[in-house]
């Protein structure tokens, strides 16, 4: 699995990529400078309440792109697990497509790996609760329920 | 939706399924998609009735998606236009499609993208040239600089594709020629070795029709086999893998120019 995450982090303007589980538990992680592991389930977070909120409307896979002055986020939902990619502006989008759908397709075929998504019973849309999110955000959910 | 005919606009240009459409009888939406861009045709009682394509409604889109010659298209039956925007006669229109796509092809072999940038030659013509209005008007707007289609078009207010037949006459009466930002400075290059094995792994997973493929999507990025930079290989494998429909086969493509990739 980490040796996936190796190759994406190899790309040129690949600052780092982290895969976590809709349950929370964060798979594997290269930490860049200036970015600690809270900050990174803090931005896995973000993302699964995304995700949540793109799994009401359909479900299905996601694709996201953020895209911010200094640099990108991207990240991939797929029903069990979710990876996200931090990037500077410059990189090239179509290698880091055609890696990470590589990455994941034999992820997706690793057994292990089978085995450990078949036990994870978290949505992302069992996160979308008033607790969990910031008045903005939960009345965004309510607008989209 | 369900869709009861699809294909690839390499093989089959718009005008013809259009045709095929109306000679079928059928009513709904001929959607179209190239690259990252969409549009809509709707057919209804033998008549185009309706099209939309990026800001352009009606006769205007439809002169804009005649001229895709790449990309993907499909048939949805129950598609029904949301208003009438063509009111003209549809073999008027499809022979004025049909003229306008032989135009686009003429010009196309001096200018394979929008994006490239030309210049005024600075030379005098031999025997002098006759130029129209607008021949000078777009002339007049390249300044002293280098301005591509787009930036042209958008500067003088016209579609990209007048634009583009006016400097491709201009280029052919010798007063306008690419920018220097358009000539390869150094760029690496894939050589020929390289789009055999492409097509060889292509052909294993979808036929005789990869070379085809291969080539129209090099052509669509504004590049030739020949002088293909290197950079912009992972863009191509996208373009070609969107064309493998297989989801598997699909998966197999990538996998396997990811290998070619690091190896280059």
């Amino acid at each position: 699995m980490k040796e996936k995450l190796e190759e994406i982090n190899g790309i040129a303007g690949v600052r780092t990529s982290f895969l976590f589980f809709n349950d929370g538990e964060l798979v594997y992680h290269s930490l860049p400078k200036g970015l600690d592991a809270d900050e990174c389930l803090e931005i896995a977070r973000d993302v699964v309440q995304m995700g949540g909120i793109a799994d009401r409307l359909s479900p299905s896979n996601h694709e996201f792109e953020i895209k911010f002055e200094t640099g990108r986020v991207y990240a991939w939902l797929h029903l069990h697990f979710n990876l996200v990619v931090l990037c500077d502006p410059t990189v090239s989008l179509s290698m880091l497509r055609l890696t990470v759908n590589v990455a994941l397709a034999d992820l997706e075929a690793d057994k292990k790996f089978q085995k450990r998504i078949s036990k994870i019973e978290a949505t992302r849309r069992s996160f979308l609760t008033r607790s969990n999110m910031d008045p903005e955000s939960w009345s965004l959910v309510e607008i989209v329920s | 939706m369900s869709s009861v005919l699809s294909g690839n606009l390499a093989f089959l240009e718009v005008t013809s399924v259009v045709k095929l459409l109306l000679s079928d009888g059928q009513d709904g939406r001929l959607i179209l998609q190239q690259e990252n861009e969409n549009g809509e045709i709707y057919i209804e009682g033998g008549q185009v009735v309706h099209a939309v394509c990026h800001a352009y409604i009606g006769e205007p889109a439809f002169r804009e998606l005649v001229l895709w010659t790449s990309g993907k298209f499909a048939f949805d039956p129950d598609g029904r236009a949301s208003q009438k925007s063509i009111e003209k006669d549809v073999n008027q229109l499809i022979s004025e499609g049909a003229q306008q796509l032989e135009v686009w092809k003429r010009v196309r072999s001096l200018i394979p993208s929008y994006k490239v940038p030309f210049r005024k030659t600075n030379r005098e013509p031999e025997g002098g040239v006759k130029l129209k209005a607008r021949d000078w008007e777009v002339l007049a707007a390249l300044d002293d600089g280098e301005s591509s289609v787009s930036d042209l078009a958008g500067k003088l207010n016209m579609r990209d594709m007048d634009v583009a037949v006016v400097v491709h006459t201009l280029i052919e009466a010798g007063v306008v020629e690419a920018g220097t930002a358009a000539r390869p400075v150094h760029k690496e290059v894939v050589d020929e070795k390289f789009f055999k094995t492409v097509e060889n792994e292509l052909i294993q997973l979808i036929g005789p029709v990869a070379s085809i493929i291969i080539d129209d999507v090099i052509e669509s990025m504004g590049e030739a086999r020949s002088t293909f930079p290197r950079e912009k290989v992972p863009s191509l494998v996208e373009a070609i893998a969107g064309e493998i429909y297989d989801p598997a086969k699909q998966l197999a493509f990538q996998q396997f120019m990811l290998r070619q990739i690091k190896s280059l």
